[in-house]
């Protein structure tokens, strides 16, 4: 704070007279709005309710009596229930922490300024890596759906499909392991380079086939599994959710990690082309690319905005926009200097934190109401709309942490010549996983208090059955469940707290 | 932590031990919580998700000037005997509906038009007979370039009527944003009403932790013991000057109510006079009794012309609130603040009665015992000791007699008070009577563990049991977010008291100041930043709390979201959503801005 110039008395005295006055016009008008009135709270009809609440809530039905002696008799059934949903809640909360670190993790890192402002690019290789982007996660994805899809094929008589899984396997090794090495330091003729390209994408498509089939197998397994282990079962029910994991998002994973391999490449071919060239040769391959890069984009914008509106032309809002995108694209990139670095990390860094805040800013309890009418009413809508708040939440804490870290290991790491993958590895990892750690923890005992509530909505988890206990006037049941929340709350936020303490 | 190094054997067979316990947890909590990535991906579940997307992305924003042309026919539900087609023909517009009647609800039935103008867009309204107002969309259509439309659609579940019944065709000929929609209003009303919700509950919730927040220090209350005869001596002196403040209360309140408003301000004229008099003169006689007696004199006085305020307060605003127009909500914060000096005063004197009674009590308690030979001291340590077990037996007893109506109250309350107090006053009168006791961690521990119990209640549920109380609305909210507030603030409060530099505390305890001094001069200076700055962070929590707890009838936008989201009107709960996220997005950032320029 820098000293002012110093005001005269009958300034400042103003000052804080007119101060003051907006201060009572604001309670004022703040109680006007929110209808306080002290009248109604000593209605003596109103006493008389919230007394009988509170007498209902201090008597918790906890205890099953006997009907002629009233001796307690075990656990009442409320307990029995209040017990179980405890359990479910602390478990979604369980779930959707782990879930949402799990998926934070990549996200903060995109989000921290540090590591993401040092991100600059030719505006060739943006472009080329546009280009390529829809190009490789579209093939990718029909390869990973063809071969799951013949996958469930094969695996329909059980025994075809392990001899194909275990064949798969054990030709996908001599694939990758026999021969040359799949990727060198040295520079290698063309004609080498591509055959190792052929032999890693044949290994890793046997591999992803060996693990469709796994899947496919594991669905089978998982079913009879849970028939057979009794109490165990649901260890095959796991397995079911791990393989439909698998079967059902992994052809998408794999055209998204398609897409990113082949956008990495484009940048890296475009970039290497434009440096390697003379100027004017170079800012037309610049031209070039740009043209087909705001082509693509501006179509990929134009598709989603389509079919989130349903346009009546859609033409006016894909193609259209992007041929002119296209031109203009294509005279930028003729104007600008082909070696001319763009900060395109400082762009995505903006973007995701933009979308983190956003997304952080919404509670989970009405994100909740979205996943109801996805997934229906149940734990599991509750899990993935506290899944998609931990995202947001723990990607903002996380990247925080990265923009904090000390830069000594990362300059030292970079000095050898890492390259950006193996500086992150061996220099902001290791500095960031206490702390990591310590907001995973805080974030599941966050979950944990958004769980007990998030079933007002039908999210699952206690809240769910409070809430009906409280539209039924049943309070002494109500009055169970708020004094397990109560006391699972406390444990958890001292638990939580000892184990932050010990680890930062 | 070095542990002896293990053999690899155990290693193993530790970690395996691990690696399948988090395994089964995770494969039990996967079936616990009704994991399955099948429903998801069902076609009318994605179909339903799609649906309720697309329009959360057309928020119902603006308010739009429809030019409609309209183009009726008839229908008949149920079908006469004879089912034909109906054709209606305006102005080169051709309208053909083909049946046209429905006898059930699975009926279906197909309107052409020819002749529409090109590419317009519109809806097919389905009007009874007779002047009603129940009219029912059927179907949307859209005209190709030719302005040629053909839609299907079924009858709504009316009541069957042998009278002819009228479709309309509603062309929407073009459309002009001429405002803002009725939903963005609401959400404007309530978005402000949320803001204030939060506001109010934030500062009411600073100014009652901050109290707290001193007790629960741990550094300030450690080292606050007493002899038990001082202990016992407030105990016993506490409810004397709590009910004795509770009457002095309720006999001003009602006695400032009799005066009238003429008679009432002449009387608060008086009573400050009297009042300054009492503080400006008269401080050089001397005497003990003289001054507590002017002591005594003041606080009534001041007690007085408050109640005195009150009850004018209460007529003066409702009187003030017509006049002043726009500004009358002045006029209901006269009003609301009155109510409150009324109703808070018996028991606002109540509480600093007991507390100065109390205060004597420990006091002399004190100086008594110190100044006593053991033995008396140990007497009168043992007639404290049982007359202060005594009274907060009894009163426990009280307490729990109002919660649980047991049948024969004595057992509760007499009964134990008896038995305690006998007991205590041996024990009393067995302990060196000079011992200092710890009071101040019992204080502590217990004013931490009532806060950490509150706390660990979201305010949501809170807000269920004050919707009892003081009916639907933000009132409500706010009392809960409110009493959630004190809680957390009261701990975070005190955490930072925890933290202070010791330095000036021991400059201020070496100068021979007193407990209140040395909290005023060195403790709260060192915790106003750190306390500005949580307020700000609790008000930024409460704006989002407050956003959520209208789901249980706390007032706020929530209530007007959640109404949205039952009736599936979706587009209107958009604009909500958008709201608020983007007033907490505004608000997150402000107070983060805040915070770091005062921390």
């Amino acid at each position: 704070m820098k000293e002012k110039n110093p005001t005269n008395p009958l300034s400042h005295a103003l000052r804080t007279f007119l101060m003051v006055i907006g201060l009572v016009v604001l309670y004022a008008y703040a109680v006007q709005v929110t209808d306080i009135d002290l009248q109604v709270v000593q209605e003596p009809r109103r006493q008389e309710s919230v007394t009988n609440v509170l007498r209902l809530l201090a008597q918790p039905d906890i205890f099953a009596r006997d009907e002629a002696t009233s001796a307690i008799v075990g656990f009442s059934e409320t307990s029995y229930i209040t017990f179980n949903r405890m359990v479910e809640t602390v478990l979604m909360a369980l779930m959707a922490s782990t879930i949402g670190t799990v998926l934070a993790v990549p996200v903060s890192f995109l989000a921290a300024r540090n590591l993401m402002i040092q991100v600059t690019a030719p505006l060739a290789s943006i472009m080329a890596a546009l280009v390529a982007l829809p190009i490789g996660g579209w093939l990718v994805g029909q390869v990973a759906a063809l071969l799951m899809a013949y996958s469930a094929q094969v695996s329909e008589s059980v025994w075809q499909g392990v001899g194909a899984m275990v064949l798969a396997t054990a030709v996908s090794w001599p694939v990758l392991r026999l021969g040359p090495p799949l990727f060198t330091h040295t520079e290698r003729p063309w004609g080498d380079r591509l055959v190792a390209l052929v032999r890693l994408v044949a290994g890793l498509s046997l591999l992803y086939f060996a693990l469709g089939l796994l899947a496919h197998l594991g669905t089978t397994a998982g079913d009879w599994l849970d028939d057979q282990l009794g109490a165990f079962g649901f260890v095959g029910n796991f397995v079911v959710v791990s393989a439909d994991v698998i079967r059902l998002l992994l052809p998408s994973v794999m055209g998204l990690i398609g897409a990113l391999i082949a956008a990495s490449l484009g940048g890296r071919y475009g970039q290497e082309a434009v440096l390697r060239l003379p100027e004017t040769p170079a800012r037309l391959l610049t031209g070039l690319l740009a043209v087909g890069g705001t082509a693509v984009f501006v179509y990929g914008v134009g598709s989603g905005l389509v079919w989130l509106y349903q346009f009546d032309n859609p033409q006016n809002w894909t193609t259209i926009p992007a041929a002119i995108g296209a031109v203009v694209g294509g005279v930028v990139g003729l104007m600008v200097k082909a070696k001319r670095p763009f900060a395109i990390g400082f762009f995505i860094y903006t973007f995701s934190r933009g979308l983190l805040n956003a997304l952080r800013s919404i509670e989970p309890i009405i994100m909740g109401v979205v996943f109801v009418v996805w997934v229906g009413l149940g734990p599991f809508a509750g899990i993935l709309a506290l899944t998609l708040h931990s995202i947001a939440a723990l990607g903002k804490l996380f990247s925080e942490q990265v923009e904090s870290i000390a830069e000594g290991p990362v300059e030292a790491i970079t000095a050898t010549g890492a390259n950006r993958i193996q500086t992150i590895v061996y220099a902001v990892i290791p500095q960031i996983i206490p702390p990591y750690i310590a907001f995973t923890v805080y974030r599941w005992d966050i979950n944990v208090r958004m769980s007990t509530i998030i079933g007002f909505v039908g999210g699952g988890g206690i809240g769910f059955v409070l809430q009906q206990n409280i539209n039924l006037l049943r309070y002494r049941q109500a009055s169970v469940m708020m004094l397990a929340i109560a006391v699972v709350v406390a444990l958890l936020d001292y638990a939580s707290s000892r184990v932050r303490r010990r680890i930062i | 932590m070095n542990t002896p190094p293990k053999s690899p054997a155990t290693r193993t067979l530790r970690n395996f031990l691990i690696g399948l316990a988090v395994f089964l947890l995770y494969a039990y909590a996967i079936e616990v919580t009704q994991v399955n990535l099948r429903e998801p991906l069902e076609a009318q579940r994605q179909e339903n998700l799609v649906g309720v997307v697309r329009m959360l992305a057309r928020p119902d924003i603006f308010e739009y000037d429809d030019e409609i042309r309209t183009t009726s026919i008839s229908v008949r539900m149920p079908c006469p005997e004879e089912i034909k087609g109906s054709q209606v023909s305006i102005e080169g517009r051709v309208a053909l509906l083909a049946p046209n009647c429905a006898t059930t609800t699975q009926d279906v039935l197909t309107l052409t038009g020819t002749g529409f103008q090109p590419n317009v867009g519109g809806i097919v309204r389905w009007y009874p007979p007779g002047a009603t107002a129940t009219t029912r969309q059927l179907t949307s259509f859209k005209a190709d370039a030719q302005g040629n439309f053909t839609v299907q659609f079924t009858m709504p579940d009316i009541r069957p009527t042998e009278e002819t019944q009228q479709i309309e065709i509603r062309e929407v000929l073009s459309r002009q944003i001429v405002g803002f929609s009725e939903a963005s209003h609401i959400t404007w009303e309530r978005i402000i009403e949320t803001i204030l919700m939060a506001l109010i509950a934030s500062t009411l919730g600073t100014i009652l932790a901050v109290p707290i927040s001193f007790v629960a220090a741990r550094n300030l209350m450690a080292s606050v013991s007493l002899p038990l005869a001082a202990v016992m001596g407030a105990v016993v002196a506490f409810p004397l000057g709590g009910w004795l403040g509770r009457e002095a209360g309720t006999w001003m309140i009602e006695l400032a109510g009799q005066l009238g408003n003429v008679g009432g301000a002449v009387a608060w004229v008086m009573a400050m006079a009297v009042l300054w008099g009492v503080l400006r003169f008269g401080w050089e006689i001397g005497g003990r009794v003289v001054a507590f007696g002017r002591f005594l004199l003041a606080a009534l006085l001041f007690f007085f012309s408050l109640s005195l305020l009150g009850q004018l307060g209460i007529g003066f605003g409702a009187w003030l609130e017509p006049r002043l127009g726009v500004l009358g909500f002045l006029g209901n914060f006269v009003v609301v603040l009155s109510d409150l000096t009324v109703l808070t005063l018996p028991l606002l004197l109540a509480l600093v009665a007991g507390a100065v009674l109390a205060s004597f009590g420990s006091h002399y308690g004190q100086e008594a015992v110190l100044r006593l030979p053991e033995t008396p001291a140990r007497l009168l340590t043992g007639t404290l000791a049982g007359l202060g077990t005594a009274v907060s037996l009894y009163s426990f007893g009280l307490l729990l007699n109002w919660f649980y109506q047991f049948e024969t109250p004595a057992y509760w309350t007499t009964y134990p008070a008896v038995v305690g107090g006998v007991v205590a006053g041996i024990a009393g009168g067995v302990v060196a009577a000079k011992r200092p006791f710890a009071i101040g961690l019992v204080v502590y521990n217990l004013s931490r563990g009532v806060l950490n119990t509150l706390r660990a209640i979201e305010p949501i549920i809170m807000g269920i049991i004050f919707v009892v109380w003081v009916g639907l609305g933000p009132f409500a909210g706010i009392m809960a977010l409110m009493l959630h507030s004190i809680a957390d603030l009261g701990k975070l409060f005190s955490e930072q008291v925890e933290n202070i530099d010791q330095g000036p505390l021991e400059a201020i305890t070496a100068t021979g100041a007193n407990r209140l001094q040395t909290i005023v001069y060195a403790v709260i200076p060192q915790v106003i930043p750190p306390y500005i700055a949580f307020t700000f962070y609790r008000w930024d929590i409460n704006v989002r709390m407050s956003t959520v707890i209208g789901f249980v009838g706390g007032g706020g936008i929530g209530f007007v979201l959640q109404q949205n989201i039952n009736l599936l009107r979706y587009r209107q709960a958009s604009v909500m959503v958008i709201a608020i996220a983007v007033v907490v997005a505004v608000l997150d950032y402000v107070s983060a801005k805040i915070r770091s320029r005062i921390i």
